[in-house]
């Protein structure tokens, strides 16, 4: 009996550090949905998502809040920074676990966790000081791009997907391995058909959660990407200037006067948040269906 | 087999090489981003380091003096942050791998964890305003800052973490059940040892997201010098001076010292957690 | 569980025991008048320099007093001086109506002011733009170099975010008469430091700044002819200025009183001159 109780406390405990991510997640909801849903409402969710123009302190006439280009601008540049981090952490990841000799993948994996603790204010001015100049002397444009942007991301995303991918890899029981080499299938074979495959829970969850890390990052993104509350032009020029969701609350929170500036950044939050939540929806999806089919 | 006939216009072999090539060739990128990035930090910040700049607080504004207040500020918040982070990320972890039924409930958490590490800090950093330090009534301080700093770093422990659990073969938990052992007792004693290294991997993920973050505790910590009395107290996290000397222009110099410090740090608090994993696991005779 | 437990009770061990040493015994060297000065102080990330360099000689003449210096920006400052977080906040612009409105007892003392100089690249070879070349360049009619005399190549136009004193400074006097905004096409950074190296990177830029930021790596240009120093700031001949404010929530109580004294006192000014701004008189 007292067994039993035992066993049904800590199961309860258990069940309620699992419910905290969702009490905060909820309590960030009610806080945004608050200050935002107000104002979105009152302006009209069409005007504001579909919106051109992002001008809130009007010199002249009324002020106008569409973050229609901005939202295409964080569509951009956290889909840039997945096409560059996740070749190439996987890729890193696969070399750590089935290719490197073992010193070499501890010092590597070392060197990147130290990665994470880089601040982003310091890869940002990296980004700034160097990255900018160096797209500009060599690609063209004035530097401040969707590109550059990108490139920092992805290198703020790299170790999450590393790290994550890593462990995933390295959990396949090695009796796979083995079958798959007994039967002659090449390491490349061996890799891509059955360690790969094995392994996807964990690497689709680093890329959701490095996804979730490129929408959210703030600091870095901010320094490179220009701000510019345009639509690139052509819309694939990659080298033209774009404002991000996040960037624009960050910069606009700090000296928004309350009323309708303020609380249309929160609605810019519960855009963001929005956002987030169908990226994962769908790759929640994606991941169960391709389990689905891996069985 | 049918990816075995598509690739069939490149033997084996040569597809094997050129993968490898690839592979090696990811890691080297990668190896190389990471040199260049610590070594312009080491290289830039190491003229400002000597034990003045590590015991001194700053004055103007950071162009002159030391960085001891934000060191300090960074240890307080970070381990408020992890210590309440890694319980509740494990428990949660456990709780979400071990025991929860495949239903509604438990979808939703998952989701909700997931939304949570796509939450921008920003965002966090506001919630935290509004929540700890005006409604709970925390003002800014370290307690403020360590508890937002937590809600940013849950989401990765509890994947991390979960993750980690997953790998821990059934085989070795049958056999503890079959010894009459209770669920908790063979959570306890085989899957969280087992799953150790993995969970190590979030907590240091956690910890390098945690200390470097800036976002979230400019509006939860504050960004006071004094040295803080108890926890309480605002601080101010060596990230956000980093952020204040950078973004004021105030000093480059400056701010690669208090980054290469930063990275020292990282790297004194990942080999602690690695080595105590190795003690435990060798403690053990667990090998991975 | 034991071990992880363990494991956790080290790493913070380790970190609480380098962290929390600090309990000095400064008690018994209070000076009694202050000793019962606690301040929390919170705001624009410009006047930071001058609120936290103020409360660092403030607290090394009188022992025992503790005064908490934050940033987070000027919204932030008044935001929280008015829900009571904070006993002053600091301003880099001038209180909104909305904000008057929602926090009537809020008072503002100026503590400094501030010329908001233009700069451009120092290969740049122009040194004089007229009110009329700077609206175009701005409002995005002026878009290469050569229409003003310059070399041949495209104009790069960075400002600061929008709600920004320093932004909103500029506009006042730049953009307002034409009732026009700023081009949508400007690069855009959110501090003086970043838009600095903004333009001290791009040879095509131009931007506007804080005074006190000007160095060698840019160059400031002359408004109209007059060229911005202190001198022509503080007797009003250069025309693109501002005051830099702290803000309490109803008439200053003593402590604060106290505090604002000494920024306000010759020595609080001189450190206001220390960290690159101008002194009230």
């Amino acid at each position: 009996m007292i067994r039993q109780n035992r066993e049904r406390i800590i199961e309860a405990l258990l069940f309620i550090s699992a419910a905290t991510a969702v009490i905060i997640v909820m309590l960030i909801m009610v806080f945004l949905f608050r200050e935002g849903a107000p104002f979105l409402l009152k302006y009209g969710i069409h005007n504001f998502c579909l919106g051109m123009d992002w001008n809130p302190i009007a010199i002249d006439g009324e002020p106008s809040y569409g973050i229609f280009p901005i939202i295409i601008g964080s569509v951009y540049i956290a889909t840039g920074s997945l096409v560059l981090a996740v070749p190439l952490g996987l890729g890193c990841a696969v070399f750590l676990v089935e290719i490197a000799p073992p010193g070499i993948q501890s010092a590597i994996r070392r060197g990147i966790e130290l990665l994470v603790g880089i601040p982003s204010v310091v890869l940002g001015f990296f980004g700034l000081v160097l990255l900018v100049p160096f797209i500009r002397d060599n690609a063209g444009g004035f530097g401040f791009s969707i590109l550059a942007g990108s490139i920092i991301l992805a290198i703020m995303a790299l170790p999450h997907i590393i790290s994550i991918s890593a462990d995933a890899i390295a959990a396949v029981p090695q009796t796979y391995k083995q079958a798959s080499l007994a039967l002659g299938a090449t390491r490349w074979h061996t890799i891509r058909n059955v360690i790969l495959p094995a392994a996807r829970s964990g690497i689709v969850a680093s890329v959701i959660l490095g996804m979730g890390n490129s929408i959210g990052e703030t600091m870095a993104v901010l320094m490179v990407t220009g701000n510019s509350p345009i639509l690139p032009e052509p819309f694939y020029d990659v080298l033209d200037p774009v404002h991000t969701l996040t960037a624009n609350i960050v910069m606009e929170m700090n000296y928004a006067a309350p009323g309708d500036h303020q609380q249309a950044l929160f609605a810019t939050g519960i855009v963001l948040f929005v956002m987030v939540a169908i990226l994962n929806a769908i790759s929640h999806h994606v991941l169960k269906s391709g389990m689905e089919v891996g069985r | 087999m049918s990816a075995a006939v598509r690739t069939r216009l490149f033997s084996p072999d040569t597809t094997d090489r050129a993968a490898s090539l690839l592979l090696w060739a990811s890691a080297a990128v990668t190896v190389l981003i990471l040199l260049f990035i610590i070594g312009t930090i080491v290289y830039r910040g190491i003229g400002v380091i000597d034990i003045s700049f590590l015991l001194d607080s700053p004055r103007m504004s950071g162009a002159e003096g030391g960085i001891f207040p934000a060191i300090v500020g960074t240890l307080c918040l970070v381990a408020v942050a992890i210590l309440t982070a890694a319980p509740i990320g494990i428990g949660a972890a456990v709780y979400l791998t071990e025991y929860a039924p495949d239903n509604a409930v438990t979808h939703i958490i998952t989701f909700c964890v997931e939304c949570l590490a796509g939450i921008p800090s920003i965002v966090i950093g506001l919630f935290g305003y509004a929540f700890l330090v005006v409604y709970l009534g925390f003002g800014f301080s370290i307690i403020s800052g360590g508890f937002a700093l937590m809600f940013m770093i849950l989401p990765w422990t509890i994947r991390a973490s979960e993750e980690a659990i997953k790998t821990v073969s059934g085989g070795l938990k049958e056999g503890s059940f079959a010894l009459g052992a209770t669920k908790w007792q063979t959570i306890r004693q085989i899957v969280l040892p087992n799953a150790l290294p993995g969970i190590t991997t979030g907590i240091i993920l956690g910890i390098g997201k945690a200390i470097g973050e800036t976002a979230v505790i400019m509006y939860t910590a504050g960004s006071s010098l004094l040295l803080p009395e108890s926890i309480f107290e605002p601080v101010r996290a060596l990230p956000y001076h980093l952020y204040i000397l950078v973004s004021e222009g105030i000093s480059d110099d400056m701010a690669y010292g208090s980054a290469a410090v930063l990275l020292v740090m990282v790297l004194i608090i990942n080999f602690t957690a690695v080595a105590i994993q190795r003690y435990y696991q060798s403690r053990m005779g667990l090998r991975h | 569980m034991n071990m992880v437990l363990l494991m956790l009770a080290v790493i913070s061990l380790s970190l609480f025991g380098s962290g929390c040493i600090d309990n000095t015994n400064n008690i018994e060297k209070t000076d009694d008048a202050f000793k019962d000065i606690k301040l929390q102080i919170a705001g624009s990330t410009t006047v930071l320099p001058v609120a936290e360099e103020c409360a660092r000689v403030f607290m090394e003449k009188h022992p025992g007093s503790r005064i908490f210096v934050s940033g987070g920006g000027s919204s932030h400052g008044i935001k929280a001086v008015a829900d009571g977080t904070v006993d002053i906040g600091c301003a880099s612009r001038d209180l909104k109506s909305s904000e008057t409105d929602a926090n009537p007892d809020l008072v503002t003392h100026a503590v400094a002011k501030d010329g908001v100089a233009i700069m451009v690249h120092p290969s740049n070879t122009l040194t004089d733009l007229t009110l009329e070349q700077l609206q175009g360049i701005y409002t995005g009619t002026i878009t290469n170099w050569n229409e003003i005399g310059g070399i041949d190549s495209v104009i790069m136009v960075a400002t600061r975010e929008e709600g920004s004193g320093t932004r909103d400074c500029f506009e006042q006097i730049v953009m307002k008469p034409l009732n026009q905004e700023i081009t949508d096409h400007a690069i855009v950074q959110d501090s003086n430091g970043k838009i600095r190296a903004t333009v001290a990177g791009s040879p095509q830029a131009i931007g506007f700044i804080s005074l006190g930021y000007i160095n060698s790596d840019i160059k400031s240009v002359k408004l109209n002819g007059i060229e911005p120093t202190a001198q022509s700031v503080q007797d009003g001949s250069y025309a693109i200025s501002r005051t830099l404010w702290m803000i309490t929530n109803g008439n200053p109580d003593s402590a604060e009183q106290t505090y604002l004294n000494f920024v306000l006192s010759g020595e609080g000014q001189g450190i206001v001159e220390d960290v690159h701004f101008i002194p009230l008189n």
